[in-house]
């Protein structure tokens, strides 16, 4: 019995057996990883134009006083189990038209905006806080400007609010979400705008009540 | 024909007239405010825009647009004569309450910012109460405050708004390119 010197050696063969199952490896996370990223932005926009479809239709419910009274509880039932978007909120100048959220947890912010917890609401006033994600719908406010008409849409009312002021502060720095006299509204993003990783600072739009009567 | 309509429109105005404001009504400008009335609200005269009698006591009617709901209350600023608004003032009520707003009853517990509302402070007393829904139903006055909406503690905290999902991309496309060198190596070798 005789050994060939001539085929590669026990270490080699370890060696390329390794770099195979690596080179899998790779491909395999590689393409789990990207799926991920392509189902997320899948969701988002499905989720995002699903949102502000059911938020129109929740304006003008169907008249229902011809449905039999299981059919009604049917689409109630259907209703409920949505995620309904409390708002929309635009600003005509970026062109951004994005369901409001009733939190800012991760699936919210990916399909649209989300409410700051502990601050007001459109409709009951104060300082409405609105959060975005600075690399997904919130990235066109880098270039809002002082003066432009930010647009709120609830289920009561339009509320419009013009911008007076941006600031870029310190992401522990909560002082411009303390709640106001006047109803307002501040946009909260990251900043930078492009950064990996959690951005350093936080990009913040204020913005004041338009009253009816002031336009 | 048309005259008979006008005749019926003049008189259904007479008594409409005759039920919310007598023939010798006062205006905002002669009403008896008293006092405590216009200490309370010393710009009364200039944010009355008529004076009305219900349940035997003269009101004067005030419009202001609402700034803010609270817990029991209402929180309004007033339209002054010259165009500008009063400071904000807190109007208290009752969770079941219902004003009209564009000629639909809406419950307190529903209004909305920058709402138009209609109250009534009597004349005689510092009291002050929201229109209701219904003309017959009776009014609930409570004593006027001119406290500011309290403000709620600041326990927002700030957001985190960076996705981890671009990171995700990032190291998927890396894993991609990485595979792929390998793949290319093994090739060449093969070859």
């Amino acid at each position: 019995m005789s050994h060939s010197t001539h085929g590669p050696s026990n270490g080699t063969r370890g060696l390329a057996r390794a770099l195979r199952w690596s080179e899998i490896a790779a491909y395999v996370l590689g393409a789990l990883l990207c799926s991920l990223f392509a189902l997320a932005q899948a969701d988002s926009a499905l989720g995002s134009t699903n949102a502000l479809e059911d938020f129109a239709a929740s304006l003008n419910p169907p008249d229902q006083t011809l449905w039999s009274a299981g059919r009604v509880r049917d689409y109630q039932v259907a209703q409920q189990s949505k995620t309904l978007a409390v708002a929309v909120l635009t600003v005509p100048s970026l062109k951004l038209e994005v369901p409001v959220f009733e939190g800012d947890d991760e699936i919210s912010l990916n399909r649209g905006a989300g409410m700051v917890a502990g601050m007001g609401t459109p409709d009951t006033g104060g300082n409405v806080g609105i959060a975005g994600h600075r690399d997904g719908y919130f990235r066109v406010l880098k270039d809002i400007k002082v003066g432009d008409l930010i647009e709120i849409r609830t289920r009561l009312k339009l509320h419009r609010y013009r911008v007076t002021s941006i600031d870029i502060v310190d992401k522990t720095d909560k002082r411009l979400l303390a709640d106001t006299d006047e109803p307002g509204v501040t946009l909260v993003t990251c900043y930078p705008f492009y950064y990996l990783g959690n951005a350093p600072q936080r990009f913040i739009v204020a913005a004041t009540y338009e009253w009816p009567s002031d336009s | 024909m048309r005259r008979s309509i006008y005749l019926s429109i003049i008189g259904v105005t007479a008594v409409l007239g005759g039920v919310s404001a007598p023939a010798m009504a006062a205006t905002c400008a002669d009403a008896q405010f008293s006092q405590a009335v216009l200490d309370r609200f010393p710009n009364i005269r200039l944010v009355c825009s008529e004076i009305v009698e219900k349940d035997g006591q003269q009101y004067a009617v005030v419009k202001g647009d609402l700034v803010r709901t609270g817990n029991n209350a209402v929180y309004m600023k007033f339209k002054l004569a010259d165009g500008t608004k009063s400071d904000t003032r807190k109007v208290e009520t009752r969770p079941e309450f219902r004003v009209k707003i564009d000629g639909k009853p809406v419950s307190v517990r529903n209004l909305a910012v920058g709402q138009e509302l209609t109250a009534y402070v009597k004349v005689s007393d510092p009291m002050i109460a929201l229109e209701p829904a219904e003309s017959t139903d009776t009014l609930a006055a409570y004593p006027i405050e001119d406290a500011a909406p309290a403000m709620a503690a600041n326990t927002a905290e700030m957001p985190t708004t960076a996705s981890a999902l671009p990171t995700v991309f990032g190291l998927g496309t890396l894993l991609l390119a990485f595979a792929g060198m390998l793949t290319f190596l093994r090739l060449r070798r093969q070859s």
